[in-house]
């Protein structure tokens, strides 16, 4: 845990676009066909395609019975002679919230490094449960960017037209999310003006 | 004493052994309420029914 002291991440909000779009691209190229949407995650979805990229020879997906209101999800990182990941999810989420755990936590795969992984668990619960703001801690910062993660490969940009089209024809976020099948709540953040201008500007300017 | 924070340690530190290098977690709707302890007493329940086998079948997560 850092002293308290702001320093600036070394992975980029912006880094994290880029990762995902090489998933997509990936997936694309590994399949041959334009991602679908709701974008497939299992059964040879993109897991399949994080694995190449985060170079990991195993990702687990396991359900598993437990609340979940403290914590919805979870993901464990193995290296030995093989790498290996367990990512597990509590049974009380429904299927868009399944989905976007497993997206996440999957995201943390691709964005995690030796400066950023958990050295200390107690030090990030606490930091979760005081969620303490950006620039302290590189593990605690890296939920956030492993959420910008999960949203780009969950509304990736070439969903960019039909998720504005939808709102144009005045879907609400509820509809929006049931036909892509993430949580509700994922769309009303993509929309944000904020939110919406920098993955706007991001895709455009690089021409992603 | 912090009988769930040390349980949850006590396990994390037999998987480091066993090759973790990493473990992150997707905070839930209460995880602003609770206690150290409880987050860690939440985990060791997920710790439990992995070890137990317990798994959900999901066929409409996709």
């Amino acid at each position: 845990m850092n002293d308290q002291t702001s320093f600036e991440n070394h992975v980029r909000p912006i880094d994290v676009v880029l990762i995902a779009r090489d998933v997509i691209q990936e997936y694309q190229k590994r399949t041959g066909e334009p991602i679908e949407f709701p974008v497939p995650i299992l059964n040879g979805g993109i897991l399949d395609t994080i694995s190449t990229v985060a170079n990991i020879d195993t990702i687990d997906v396991e359900c598993l019975k437990w609340p979940g209101d403290i914590i919805k999800g979870c993901v464990a990182r193995y290296q030995n002679k093989d790498s290996k990941a367990s990512i597990w999810y509590s049974s009380s989420l429904n299927t868009c919230w399944s989905r976007f755990v497993i997206c996440k936590e999957a995201a943390h795969l691709l964005i995690g490094d030796d400066k950023n992984y958990t050295t200390d668990p107690v030090a990030l619960v606490n930091g979760l449960i005081d969620q303490i703001p950006p620039g302290v801690d590189e593990a605690i910062d890296a939920e956030n960017l492993a959420l910008y993660c999960a949203m780009e490969l969950l509304i990736p940009k070439v969903s960019r037209d039909a998720l504005y089209k939808m709102e144009n024809e005045g879907l609400s976020d509820y509809e929006i999310a049931y036909e892509l099948k993430v949580p509700e709540q994922l769309i009303t953040v993509r929309l944000n003006p904020q939110m919406r201008k920098f993955l706007d500007d991001a895709h455009d300017n690089l021409a992603l | 004493m912090n009988i769930e924070t040390e349980k949850f340690l006590q396990w994390h530190k037999q998987e480091q052994d066993k090759g973790l290098i990493d473990i992150k977690f997707f905070p839930g709707h209460d995880v602003d309420r609770s206690t150290q302890e409880d987050f860690f007493r939440e985990l060791n329940l997920i710790v439990a029914a992995k070890e137990a086998g317990k798994i959900v079948e999901r066929p409409d997560v996709f």
